[in-house]
């Protein structure tokens, strides 16, 4: 082909360019190790990094919603083993007066006693956890156990006669949640933040009239042994027994859900770690190669550039007389 | 009988035609550097002895010829080369600028490294999500409506920008038109100049220069295909329609107003491009993706960007404002104009929700509690649940920006990955014209050389003869002097 002035400075010209644009681009990669910048550099990888990307924005999502949780799960964990505690003490002051004959005045001491109890019964199931009540159930704004005319109410209903529903505070943690119908969650595939007070004091009354929630056993003990009347003692010490062992069972299934939320964390950071490694595959840029890779690049530039001086000098007419 | 001062004749051709070339070898080297500029050459012949058509004429076997004789400076162009050119330039330039209008909407949707509309969604469902851990708190409330806030607003922002593009796609489409029209016209003038240049009887080279630069220049604007007529002037057209007929009658290109875009001729019927910069600035105005109808443009252009997004905010909309009614009556979250239509531009949070943060419906139970979150479950489950956002397109909203994100992506990728290899081609077809009709320096040195040494050949020639003429005049038939 008949080569031409313009013809071979105008190749030199293209291809100096395209060095140097290859020695900026790979600059760029091995000094912010990132490998592209755009999408469009290389579809395929980008788009599945935008997946794992999601993936990683959810994790961290579910992070700090088990924190919240785990919040929570401390403070209840905390107030019922303050239960357990009060309820060991009355139970001892039961047995005492159980097998001890005492006297009026006696009796009318164990009654003030127990009346303290009593309030901090009350008080820690009125229980508030970062600003919301923990066993009010869905209500977490307004006080859950309230005491009129020396009746529990919960939620403003009488804890003796009243009927009640369940009640849920279902929190995402990454387990799938779904839903059986339009209104309920699935209950295995969330994680419930609700702790209804009348399930952990309880509520009605059994088959002997007497009433099954803590407070109010406690309050009729109270009332015997101001009435110097303890006739129903024995009976009322059975029932408190069982409570008592109502109370540890509790005390077991907190255990259980605070298990089962670690576990849940150590899953998440499991996944975490892996979604950061397919990251790293998909985005980054091996930091090694990628220097090398400059390095070489740079002296191919400047072997097109010294070539280039040769070329573009001479002609015939520099040798002509 | 030979003519006495015929052979000056001949020498005074030789060193004429030896001058032309020099002065042609000049014109070569001076112009070595100009942009369109074809070599010249000295087009010689040499003069046959005129014996006529004599029967009887005086002819004898041993005839010279009359010397050289300038035919004329003819310019080293080939025309195939050139038509290949123009076909490839439009093709280029399709890519190209395409391109360039792809890479403008990617700047939009792109959200490999900003943060953009997919971000703002994940930023509300997170407020979502913390929300129904506490439903009585007023600040996550007023949080979730900041983010559904931002969400609408980065809505907006995409969709305005997406207009600019079209706005200043349109104000360089009608600079391009004006231009087209205005070379158009200039090719007119110089056609008309060189016929008569063709007339009067001399190579009107540098005329043709200018207007093989203009046709190169129109090719890039739209396909051509350039007729040569006999009398040295050209006709263009652009599939069926001439641009400058063989009549030279010229069709002025306007810019419609109307939706979609197009061109019309002079004659109102609308002018049809197949490639070019033209082409690309249409099919970004106008393609319509997988949302076209028959007829219309295909292309993933601004239009498909805008409807998939008015699609996503009317859908996102509509999920999120019909679960927020309670006990049957609407509580909208979201609203568009004054008919209730939603779309990427309009998109907001209602009046009601912004002047109350606990509009938001929590719970769907009666009578409600402060910490119920039933609703708030839903409306987790509706945000990952696969919705049929479009006609073309069921998913999550999430999915949908990221289907958006790679639509973008692979267009861009494409179109680099087709006009790199376009370059390739064109410089090619650039070379290969370039080897024909560029300046070698070498080449027009060896020439200055072989015209020098014709000059003073023709010289000597010259001052042999006039020696031999000498004896001649000054010295035959004088006797005894």
């Amino acid at each position: 082909m008949r080569l031409t002035n313009n013809l071979i400075m105008r190749r030199y010209m293209k291809n100096l360019n395209k060095s140097f644009d290859t020695l900026n681009r790979l600059n760029s990669i091995s000094t912010t190790g990132e490998l592209y910048t755009k999408a469009s550099d290389n579809p395929a990888a980008t788009i599945k990094a935008f997946s794992v990307r999601r993936d990683l924005s959810k994790i961290n999502l579910y992070k700090s919603s088990i924190v919240d949780v785990k919040n929570i799960l401390t403070d209840v964990e905390a107030t019922i083993s303050s239960l357990n505690d009060l309820t060991i003490d009355i139970g001892t002051c039961i047995e005492q007066a159980k097998n001890n004959t005492y006297s009026e005045t006696e009796r009318k001491a164990i009654a003030e006693v127990l009346k303290n109890y009593q309030v901090q019964i009350l008080n820690n199931a009125n229980k508030k956890s970062a600003g919301r009540y923990i066993f009010g159930g869905t209500n977490i704004k307004d006080l859950p156990f309230t005491v009129s005319d020396g009746k529990l109410y919960y939620n403003g209903v009488d804890v003796d006669t009243g009927t009640f529903k369940d009640e849920h505070i279902y929190v995402d943690l990454g387990m799938g949640m779904t839903s059986s119908t339009s209104t309920q969650v699935n209950d295995n595939t969330a994680f419930d933040i609700a702790y209804p007070g009348i399930d952990l004091l309880g509520h009605g009354v059994d088959s002997d009239g007497i009433s099954n929630n803590l407070y109010n056993i406690v309050g009729d003990l109270i009332e015997m042994f101001e009435n110097n009347d303890v006739s129903g003692l024995d009976q009322y010490a059975a029932k408190f027994e069982q409570k008592r062992s109502d109370i540890l069972v509790q005390y077991a299934d907190i255990g259980e859900k605070t298990n089962f939320v670690d576990f849940l964390d150590t899953r998440l950071r499991i996944d975490e770690e892996n979604a950061y490694v397919k990251q790293d595959s998909l985005e980054y840029a091996d930091i090694a190669e990628a220097l090398m890779n400059v390095a070489y690049q740079r002296f191919a530039y400047e072997a097109a550039l010294k070539v280039g001086s040769d070329i573009l000098q001479s002609s015939l007419l520099d040798y002509l007389r | 009988m030979r003519a006495s001062f015929l052979g000056f004749e001949i020498a005074k051709k030789a060193l004429n035609a030896s001058q032309k070339g020099l002065d042609v070898v000049g014109q070569n080297i001076s112009n070595v550097n100009t942009e369109g500029y074809t070599r010249q050459r000295v087009d010689l012949c040499a003069v046959a002895s005129e014996r006529g058509s004599y029967f009887y004429s005086n002819s004898t076997t041993a005839d010279v010829g009359l010397g050289v004789d300038v035919r004329g400076i003819i310019q080293v162009r080939d025309q195939v080369l050139d038509y290949k050119f123009r076909k490839e330039n439009a093709i280029n330039n399709t890519w190209n600028k395409s391109l360039s209008g792809l890479q403008d909407i990617e700047n939009i949707i792109d959200e490999y490294k900003t943060a953009g509309l997919g971000a703002e969604l994940e930023s509300f469902y997170d407020k979502l999500q913390s929300f129904s851990h506490d439903t009585s708190s007023i600040e996550k409330a007023g949080l979730l409506r900041s983010a559904a806030q931002k969400v609408s607003q980065v809505f907006n922002r995409f969709s305005e920008h997406l207009n600019q593009i079209k706005d200043l796609k349109k104000e360089e489409l009608g600079i391009v038109v004006s231009d087209l029209n205005e070379l158009v016209n200039k090719i007119s003038k110089l056609n008309t100049e060189i016929k008569g240049a063709l007339v009067a009887g001399y190579n009107p080279n540098e005329l043709l220069d200018i207007r093989n630069t203009y046709l190169d220049k129109l090719s890039g604007y739209t396909n051509i295909t350039v007729e040569a007529q006999n009398d040295g002037t050209v006709a263009i057209k652009t599939g069926e329609n001439y641009l400058l007929s063989q009549e030279q009658q010229i069709n002025t290109i306007h810019l419609g107003s109307g939706e979609p875009v197009a061109l019309y001729n002079s004659d109102s019927s609308e002018y049809i491009t197949a490639n070019g910069e033209i082409f690309a600035h249409l099919q970004l105005l106008n393609g319509k993706g997988v949302y076209a109808a028959d007829g219309e443009s295909q292309f993933q252009g601004v239009p498909y960007y805008q409807q998939s997004l008015d699609y996503l905010a009317g859908k996102f909309a509509d999920v999120f404002n019909t679960l927020n009614a309670q006990d049957g009556v609407d509580k909208p979250l979201f609203s568009g104009d004054s008919g209730g239509n939603i779309t990427a531009a309009n998109i907001e949070v209602s009046s009601a929700w912004l002047s109350d943060a606990m509009y938001i419906t929590s719970t769907t139970e009666t009578p409600p509690s402060s910490g119920a979150a039933d609703n708030i479950s839903r409306m987790i489950q509706e945000f990952d649940a696969k919705h049929t956002i479009s006609p073309a397109f069921t998913g999550s909203f999430l999915e949908h920006i990221t289907s958006l994100n790679a639509d973008i992506a692979m267009d861009v990728s494409y179109y680099q990955d087709m006009a790199e290899t376009s370059d390739v081609v064109i410089i090619s077809v650039n070379e290969q014209r370039e080897s024909v009709t560029g300046v070698s320096l070498d080449e027009e040195s060896i020439n200055l050389i072989r015209f020098q040494k014709a000059y003073s050949a023709a010289a000597r020639v010259m001052t042999t003869l006039d020696e031999a003429l000498d004896i001649i005049i000054n010295r035959m038939g004088v006797v005894g002097r």
